[in-house]
């Protein structure tokens, strides 16, 4: 089978996955008591009022047909109208996501980093330094993101007054709007001021969530590394003369599927994480966008940012999926090639 | 080597795997350690070549390499002199089929030319393939090899491969266990003529459970029985006239081919390695045992030019 | 080691939120003294902004984080355990349905679930709890449903069906208990998450109503007043931590002890 008919099929059977999770996010704004027209205009508004609006947003039909219309929407990419302003949900979606973009990726990549090294320092000394690295896997993804976010905002914000506590970069410096993502507009206008004032900002919010993701990280590729150091083939490698830290990195490569799976899981994790971490920087993304409209049960909205969550993480999965088959031959066994 | 002494820990045990072993190999020769599962004899293996497991509880005795007019101690000498100037180079090793002892993930040809690359680092990565692929031919298997992935092999051709990367360096030592135990009757053949043609150019030490294969190739066979040796000398003596109850036993319990008794075995069990019996280690199951047996260890006599043997009964 | 650890850190900390109120005075929900006092002999973690004791609200405010997320925790564990194990011991298309359900919902951010269900229900810590409880269903079914598959090979439950036992009688009599200690321990790292689930909602206010004390909603409201230098107001999120630290060490030091390696 070649690869792209693979890559068509992966796509397919995620369908069911999709569908399944698009449904539970339905039913459970739907089916739960409360009426959110009510609540947003109040009882005391006239019933032609609440009816008209109810009207509008379509909740009248009844539920196979709004799901029906809610199915098709998803594909569509309409995902209805915000009950607050009226502007398509996809739009305010598009607006937040470049902030939580970069959160992530910046995130991911710190807590990438020190898990790595703290992992292979484990793997490496083993005894003492391995009790003390697993000491700190629990500890850092126990660290209340708030808690641990307010605490260096405190320190290094407050007290030393290194970093900013909140924003995405000081008002008035932002740089040229290409894609939204201010590391990168910047980098490529050239505008330095800009950049700089991006990466402070982006300093506290992602190092605290990538600490806190870090734990998680740190914990299964110290657990893998140690794992695949009992194969056979470690044994051929140290009789054959190699040094150690190079057996480590045959270990790590041949035990690389894991690892990128649990990359993929991470990238989940830091969606919600970011939720907690944008609401404590003040971070205009995907999470403070969700709690702003959630108090306001904006439902359509709310259900537009739980189903891109959704699509992020299914698409994710299936690109780890691509990844490992890409990395590993015995993937590949009876695939392709 | 003498005295060589591997200890490894198994929660509160202690599991004495080789216990006092000593065996000299001479250049070109093929000596066989011949002895059941759980007599030790894979863990000597390991211990010659000092890869010693995380939980090693102690490992002490002495291993002179003479090669090429310098001499090591394995066992003493440094960490880092040992991987770069013995490993491999001077003595190397054939793990069993039924491991997985290549690299999953890369090419037979890079696994190769990875450890090659490391004692000789002059070699660029088109000599050192070449070198890579002599190597695979000289073992009877096509260049192709090369671009495969060890779980496209058969556990056959995964043997020769390990047999083809230990003899790459020409070391002088190489060290077999069981090489011919997880195959099929007819690639087990074709793996020993390819050891019988081998012989000569490198010394071997044999790690088998099997008789037959060891009384094919070897020149010399020593017996192990739970962590020590019994029993050593040329193979025509130590097969024709065993001087150990054990290695009798052990003959005795071979099947042949046109055997019309019935099958003998050895009563009793393998004893533990963590709590051996007092005294001569194989008086309980042994017909001949006597009271001393049970109390002292033999100590190892010489019963012929280059035999010896570890029994009491030798001393009357 | 963390066994003892954890268990001395739990107890503490159950100590800490239980024995208070027959002993001290102080009421953590109303003013005392001034707002935003630092510590003092007076108030040894000192006043939040309304005036109130913060030890006071410190000791008060963990009843709801440990309440709701014990509860939520045996929510998801008897309804997952239940749903897996029979699941995993009739198996067929029922099986199938349910664990694709169960692996899509395990994929879920949970948080932000719990926020939804939260959300619609309304805020009470009865609501959080069935939030939390359902989000973390699957993490129950999948491992009760795996056991479950295993345990079903086994020769007894051959047995017990030849002599014509109900599936029911099967799977509570003679599964469940083999499962107990594993969920047990499971059920113990996992209440450490649920305490941090609880502190997020309540951060958002999803959980409780003022003047209620609550650990999460408390950081929450102090947030600005933290960066303008009222570092004590910090106490109520270390607290979040140890309870959930606590726990944590407990259930690992639990595992560890009786050889689990289950993870998932």
């Amino acid at each position: 089978m070649s690869p792209l008919r693979y890559i068509l099929l992966r796509l397919a059977l995620a369908l069911p996955t999709m569908l399944i999770l698009l449904t539970v996010v339905f039913l459970i704004l739907r089916v739960i008591p409360g009426n959110p027209i009510e609540a947003m205009v109040g009882q005391k508004a006239p019933p032609e009022y609440i009816q008209q609006l109810m009207e509008q947003a379509g909740l009248n039909k009844p539920l196979y047909v709004q799901y029906l219309d809610y199915i098709r929407g998803v594909f569509t990419g309409d995902l209805g109208r915000s009950f607050i302003d009226n502007r398509p949900v996809i739009a305010d979606i598009m607006d937040r996501f470049p902030a939580t973009v970069e959160l992530a990726v910046f995130s991911f990549l710190v807590s990438i980093a020190i898990g790595h090294a703290l992992a292979f320092l484990a793997a490496y000394f083993r005894r003492g330094v391995d009790e003390a690295v697993r000491l700190y896997a629990i500890i850092a993804y126990i660290l209340f993101i708030p808690f641990f976010g307010l605490a260096l905002q405190l320190i290094f914000g407050v007290y030393l007054r290194w970093l900013p506590i909140g924003g995405r970069i000081t008002p008035g410096l932002e740089p040229p709007h290409i894609t939204g993502l201010y590391v990168v507009d910047a980098a490529i206008s050239g505008d330095w001021p800009a950049l700089v004032s991006a990466l402070k900002h982006l300093a506290l919010p992602s190092i605290t969530l990538g600490i806190v993701i870090s734990g998680v990280f740190t914990r299964f590729i110290r657990n893998n590394m140690v794992k695949t150091l009992e194969e056979d083939f470690i044994t051929t490698y140290r009789a054959a003369g190699l040094p150690r830290w190079r057996v480590l990195m045959r270990a790590y490569r041949a035990a690389l599927v894991p690892t990128i799976t649990m990359m993929g899981l991470q990238l989940a994790l830091l969606l919600q994480g970011a939720v907690l971490t944008e609401t404590t920087f003040s971070w205009p993304g995907l999470g403070t966008l969700l709690l702003e409209r959630i108090q306001y049960l904006d439902y359509p909205t709310v259900q537009g940012v739980v189903i891109f969550y959704v699509l992020i993480v299914v698409f994710i999965n299936i690109a780890v999926d691509l990844v490992n088959l890409a990395v590993d031959p015995r993937l590949r066994r009876g695939i392709w090639q | 080597m003498e005295g060589l002494r591997l200890y490894y820990g198994m929660g509160r045990d202690v599991v004495k795997a080789v216990d006092g072993v000593s065996l000299e190999l001479d250049r070109g020769e093929v000596l066989a350690v011949v002895g059941e599962s759980g007599s030790g004899k894979s863990s000597l293996g390991y211990a010659i070549m000092r890869l010693l497991p995380e939980n090693v509880v102690l490992y002490d005795g002495r291993i002179l390499l003479h090669d090429g007019g310098a001499e090591f101690d394995i066992v003493s000498m440094d960490e880092e002199a040992l991987r770069r100037d013995v490993r491999w180079k001077r003595i190397s090793m054939v793990f069993q089929a039924s491991m997985n002892a290549i690299d999953p993930v890369s090419t037979i040809g890079d696994f190769i030319y990875r450890i090659v690359r490391e004692h000789r680092p002059d070699l660029d990565k088109r000599r050192g393939l070449a070198a890579a692929a002599e190597a695979i031919k000289s073992v009877g298997l096509p260049a192709s090899v090369l671009d495969m992935y060890p779980f496209e092999l058969s556990g056959g051709m995964k043997q020769r491969v390990m047999i083809a990367l230990a003899l790459i360096l020409r070391p002088s030592v190489v060290i077999l266990d069981e090489p011919t135990s997880a195959l099929d009757v007819i690639t087990q053949a074709n793996v020993i003529s390819l050891l019988k043609s081998l012989r000569g150019d490198v010394s071997m030490i044999l790690i088998t459970h099997d008789l037959a294969l060891a009384s094919e190739i070897a020149d010399r066979i020593a017996v192990m029985y739970a962590g020590k040796i019994v029993e050593i000398g040329p193979s025509d003596a130590v097969l024709t006239s065993p001087r150990h109850p054990y290695t009798g036993a052990l003959l005795e319990s071979t099947p042949t081919l046109r055997q019309d008794r019935a099958l003998s075995s050895i009563p009793g069990r393998v004893p533990s390695l963590i709590r051996p019996p007092p005294g001569c280690r194989f008086h309980p199951r042994c017909g001949h045992a006597m009271d001393i047996c049970r109390r002292e260890e033999p100590p190892m006599v010489d019963v012929g030019p280059g035999h010896r043997a570890a029994c009491w009964l030798l001393r009357t | 080691m963390k066994l003892y650890v954890g268990a001395a850190v739990v107890a503490a900390i159950l100590i800490f939120i239980a024995i208070p109120p027959l002993l001290i005075g102080t009421s953590p929900t109303l003013s005392t003294d001034r707002p935003l006092l630092p510590p003092s002999p007076a108030h040894p973690l000192g006043t939040d902004y309304l005036g109130r004791d913060v030890l006071a609200r410190l000791m008060y405010g963990g009843r709801v984080p440990l309440g709701v997320a014990l509860l939520a925790t045996l929510i998801s564990s008897i309804a997952g355990v239940l749903l897996g194990m029979f699941s995993g011991y009739t198996g067929r298309w029922l099986d199938r349905l349910l664990t694709m359900t169960m692996d899509s919902l395990y994929a879920f951010p949970g948080l932000l679930m719990a926020m939804a269900i939260a959300a619609v229900l309304g805020p009470s810590p009865l609501n959080a709890a069935l939030a939390i409880g359902f989000v973390y269903i699957p993490t129950y079914y999948r491992l009760a449903r795996n056991e479950t598959q295993v345990i079903k090979t086994f020769q007894y439950i051959e047995a017990a069906r030849a002599l014509g036992a109900s599936t029911t009688h099967i799977v509570v009599r003679h599964v469940l208990p083999v499962l107990t200690l594993t969920i047990v321990v499971i059920a113990t790292i996992n209440l450490a998450d649920a305490i941090l689930t609880e502190a997020a909602l309540a951060f958002f206010g999803y959980t409780v109503v003022p003047p209620t004390p609550d650990w999460g909603a408390d950081l929450s409201a102090a947030k600005s007043y933290i960066l303008n230098g009222a570092w004590w107001l910090l106490t109520p999120g270390l607290m979040i931590v140890l309870a959930a630290l606590g726990f944590s060490l407990l259930g690992e030091g639990l595992a560890e002890r009786f050889g689990l390696r289950k993870k998932l």
